[in-house]
């Protein structure tokens, strides 16, 4: 019996493997797009960032006609005590107008339509197809298997199966995963109407926040809190190492619980009515956790890969530039007729000269350093809240003697030479 | 035999959300192929395998997963009959699919109980009707032999056994057979499989056999309940009495 | 207008009206006189003690199929009879049972006239021009209004417990014998045999009260209490699909998306947390009181009465007090 055959197989219809398929297809690949959800984005009913200059490296002016919520023209960065809250907001009317900076979307919305791009550019799209494993032949990677549902051979293999991904094991370029290099989010989906929304964020029809929270917003634990406006809902959710979460055992459906219910956040919710709530892993393992990449007929993008920016959650960028660059490695080799581990290395090379390696390799030592000092994310804050209150709090104490009482609470509450280490070892991690 | 197996998209049921401000469904909402559907779909690819023969799946009004689905689980061919208004009311859709019915003269039609959007369950009795064919609904179980049906329905006495023979139309219910999953060859087979394309005037119908009968007027949700008592950390036998205490003020306890 | 009056076709199991059957005469009495004269048919086997329960439930005038091809529910057999009916009193409204033959017998009665069918009715009012009437779409989760021309008479079924059956009155109106002839057609479909119910059990989609058991019971043999408790407070027992999957209980005990859609005065939910799959099947009920040990159970939102505690603490007090107040009463 002859085996069904494509040139190139890509195993995820999120937006890793989309922007593969589309590059492919647009290119005149013959590619196949196999989604274990029943369409694509059906699993993901969550909000996300959307940031336009990568986006647009895919599809030109998607901002004209993409489900997009909101136009985010204003990140407030909080970092969060029990009770107190400190604030950085930056907001510019420039990322509200085109060809704008980022978006608030649905996932399911977008990664549907942005599939559907795929499949207008000649790509197929096949749900509720689950491959549980690759073909090999000679030592190399030819297809893959989806159980029951059969076999699938191919010149190449796009793996694109997202977070802790099965397939880059069984391909061999990724061992199991760590509790220190995932990452739990639990995430909630609120509705409230979208003048309501306009009113309290103080925003026009069509843009929004993005609000990102440090903290208390996590328990002290190493992660992060995250509130995103949507048109007509509101994106809110709290992540954790999982490491973190075992080790203190909390569950981070409290976290979220106890974030909700903060001083400075729960307002924002008042009168808002809950529609989903979601939990999921996302890899924060960063440069240290890449899996190999690439190997004979295969190539890990996205989630699978470990692409995502710990320290600014731009996992959908990653996602979708790894993508494009996998499918014109394979538009390389495919001219060339080779598709071995050889010819495919062109993806590292590639991958080196993009953002997405060299952001990596910039923040590869802030996850260790942040875990090294866990006190980072419990006494910074409460100090620099104590420092603040005493300083605002109109007493008729001159301020002078205010001064020195604040350093005084840092100095005791920090510790002198830690303070300066820290800020030292962080600067010079980041400047490298 | 030929089969013909009816599938409709609709909302997808677990994505289904109201908007209160447009007083519609949120849009964007993906279709799926509706649940029942799919195990008529399944009921019929099962009846081919025993006795051989064709599966013809159709739909009236935009479907193209529905039917790429339906190929990919094995159906030999699709028919798509698109056009303005389409698919209208159960009436209207009724009326296009026995058009379309009366020339494929098939032995069985399989159909799902009904959809998940409009749900009247009206299509398939309506298509036995205008088709002058017997209907069995509510199917649950089937065995064909001897040239005829023994048919297993769930109905509010229980479980009634029917016998009956082709041609017919059958409507079906989830406790039927696990519709089956596509496989990589069936997914890529049905590229190449016919999809054929039907406006309603190549089946002789005219804009006046399209009007519906009954006609939607927005949406909107029940009216929500206030929130109600929680008895909570109260020894079980004072929970009992104020559980009784409560049924008896509502007039529950006859 | 075409016709005139209203014509309420009475479905019977074993010679008993069906309940929603009988709801169908107070949806009648909610549309006013205006329509002209009520005629029930009551279809059936031995159905003479039904036919005189429905000629003192407001119709004018009681039409009767009584025989032997009518004993068992055959959508193309009923269909045929309302047909006969039809001819009869030439009504401007027929009304069915929203139960499963009823709901067959009016999609094929409507199409074979060609007439507007509107289906599973909560709400019913008429307008010079229009019939207007409310229905429960997605699966229950919404409403909408529909709307038919009043030009042709109109098929409506009516979903159960939406209406008041009225308070049977004298004087009974006249009943008649129907003669109905079948075709050979409308024998082609025979029915070989129906595994029943246990009988003695109230039927679920009518049943005032439903005590619903989810898979907080635990174990199948829990049901057993479940059933006690339906069958002192008059109703029924339901199920989750979570159960019916499991096989503890009959699936045609399921009350949800897939299974049964029910709307009693009374909705008691045990162990039963609350997943849209089975919400939709009965958010509509009157008063929904809940037993649950999790108090974050979606189903504890939405309930009337919440009691947030193991099912094994209070179900057998519950009985006990149940039996010690039917023994005063009777």
């Amino acid at each position: 019996m002859s085996q069904e055959r494509v040139e190139v197989i890509v195993v995820g219809a999120g937006p890793a493997g989309v922007a593969a398929a589309l590059t492919l297809a647009r290119a005149g690949v013959e590619v196949v797009v196999l989604e274990r959800g029943a369409y694509p984005g059906a699993k993901n009913v969550m909000g996300g960032i959307l940031y336009r200059q990568p986006t647009e490296e895919l599809v030109p002016g998607f901002w004209r006609e993409a489900p997009l919520e909101r136009a985010i023209v204003e990140q407030r960065y909080l970092l969060l005590t029990e009770e107190d809250a400190i604030g950085l907001t930056y907001r510019t009317p420039a990322f509200g107008e085109p060809p704008y900076n980022a978006f608030s979307v649905l996932r399911a919305e977008w990664d549907r339509w942005f599939a559907q791009q795929a499949e207008a550019a000649g790509a197929l799209i096949a749900t509720e197809v689950t491959v549980e494993d690759v073909l090999w032949e000679d030592g190399r990677i030819v297809g893959v298997r989806a159980g029951e549902q059969g076999e699938l051979a191919a010149d190449v293999v796009v793996i694109a199966d997202g977070a802790n991904s099965l397939l880059a094991q069984k391909a061999g370029l990724a061992r199991d995963w760590r509790p220190e290099e995932q990452a739990l989010v639990a995430k909630e989906l609120w509705r409230l109407p979208a003048e309501e929304i306009e009113r309290r964020f103080n925003v026009p029809s069509g843009q929004g926040v993005a609000i990102e929270a440090f903290g208390a917003a996590t328990g002290g634990l190493l992660g992060y809190g995250f509130l995103y406006t949507n048109r007509d809902t509101l994106s809110i959710g709290t992540g954790a190492l999982l490491s973190e979460l075992i080790e203190h055992e909390v569950n981070v459906s409290d976290l979220l619980d106890r974030f909700k219910r903060h001083p400075a956040i729960a307002p924002l919710l008042d009168g808002a009515e809950l529609v989903e709530y979601s939990a999921h892993l996302i890899p924060e393992g960063g440069w240290r956790a890449l899996p190999t990449l690439f190997t004979d007929g295969a190539l890990v993008v996205g989630d699978a890969a470990g692409f995502v920016n710990p320290l600014s959650r731009e996992g959908s960028n990653f996602a979708m530039i790894s993508g494009k660059l996998a499918a014109e490695t394979i538009l390389e080799a495919r001219a060339l007729g080779d598709f071995s581990a050889h010819a495919l290395s062109r993806y590292w090379e590639k991958l080196e000269k993009s953002f997405v390696l060299q952001d990596l390799e910039t923040i590869r030592d802030v996850m260790p350093f942040v875990r090294a000092r866990p006190y980072l994310l419990r006494d910074y804050p409460a100090a620099f809240a104590h420092s603040l209150r005493h300083y605002l709090t109109v007493d008729s104490t001159p301020k002078a003697q205010k001064y020195r009482a604040i350093v005084e609470t840092l100095l005791a509450e920090l510790g002198p030479s830690r303070l300066l280490r820290d800020a030292a070892a962080l600067v010079f991690r980041l400047a490298r | 035999m030929k089969i013909a197996a009816l599938v409709k998209q609709v909302p997808d049921p677990n994505a289904v959300r109201f908007d209160p401000r447009l007083g519609e469904l949120v849009p964007g909402i993906q279709h799926v192929v509706n649940e029942y559907d799919l195990y008529a779909l399944e009921a019929a690819l099962r009846l081919r395998e025993q006795v051989g023969g064709e599966v013809v799946v159709a739909s009236v009004g935009p479907a193209r997963d529905a039917l790429n689905r339906g190929l990919a689980m094995g159906a030999d061919r699709a028919v798509a009959i698109e056009g303005e208004g389409l698919p209208g009311d159960a009436w209207v859709t009724a009326t296009v699919l026995a058009a379309w019915l009366r020339r494929e003269r098939p032995d069985v039609v399989w159909c799902g109980q009904e959809t998940s959007d409009s749900g009247t369950g009206s299509v398939g009795p309506a298509v036995a009707a205008l088709l002058e064919l017997p209907l069995v609904s509510n199917v649950v179980g089937w065995e064909f032999r001897d040239g005829r049906f023994e048919i297993e329905r769930e109905i509010e006495d229980g479980h009634q056994f029917q016998e009956v023979e082709p041609p017919v139309v059958l409507c079906a219910l989830s406790a039927l057979p696990q519709p089956r999953l596509p496989t990589l060859r069936g997914i890529m087979d049905a590229r190449r499989k016919p999809v054929e394309r039907l406006a309603p005037t190549e089946l002789d119908l005219g804009p006046d056999a399209l009007v519906p009968l009954v006609r939607w007027e927005g949406l909107r949700q029940p009216v929500a309940k206030a929130a109600g008592v929680v008895v909570q950390d109260v020894p079980p036998d004072e929970a009992v009495e104020r559980l009784l205490a409560f049924l008896e003020a509502r007039g529950l306890l006859g | 207008m075409a016709g005139t009056g209203i014509l309420v076709v009475v479905e019977t199991s074993a010679g008993v009206p069906r309940p929603t059957a009988l709801e169908l005469f107070g949806a009648a009495r909610a549309i006013g006189d205006a329509l002209g004269p009520v005629t029930a048919l009551v279809v059936g086997r031995s159905v003479a003690a039904a036919a005189d329960q429905v000629a003192r439930l407001g119709a004018d005038r009681v039409l009767v199929a009584d025989a032997e091809e009518f004993a068992e529910p055959v959508a193309a057999r009923m269909a045929r009879a309302v047909a006969a009916a039809w001819e009869t009193a030439q009504p401007t409204l027929v009304f069915l049972p929203g139960t499963t033959l009823g709901r067959d017998v009016a999609a094929v009665v409507a199409a074979q006239r060609g007439v507007p069918h509107l289906v599973d009715v909560v709400m019913l009012e008429l307008t010079d021009e229009e019939i207007v009437a409310i229905r429960p779409v997605y699966q229950s989760k919404l409403l909408t209004t529909v709307r038919a021309s009043r030009a042709r008479p109109a098929v409506v079924t009516v979903r159960a417990g939406s209406f008041r059956p009225p308070e049977p009155a004298e004087p009974a109106a006249r009943v008649e014998p129907l003669t109905v002839t079948l075709s050979d057609a409308d024998r082609r479909v025979r029915v070989t045999r129906t595994v029943e119910k246990p009988r003695g059990q109230v039927d679920l989609e009518s049943a005032p009260v439903v005590v619903v058991g989810g898979r907080g019971i635990g174990e199948p043999e829990g049901f057993a209490q479940l059933a006690e408790l339906a069958e002192l407070l008059g109703g029924a027992l339901g199920c989750t699909r979570a159960v019916s999957d499991l096989g503890w209980r009959p699936h045609y005990e399921q009350i949800g998306q897939t299974g049964k859609q029910v709307r009693p005065k009374l909705y008691l939910g045990v162990g039963v947390s609350g997943a849209v799959q089975h919400t939709v099947g009965m958010q509509g009920s009157e008063t929904i009181v809940v037993i649950n040990r999790d108090p974050n159970a979606p189903l504890v939102k939405m309930a009337d009465f919440a009691l947030v505690a193991d099912w094994t603490e209070i179900v057998p007090r519950l009985i006990a007090r149940l039996r010690e107040r039917r023994g005063r009463a009777g």
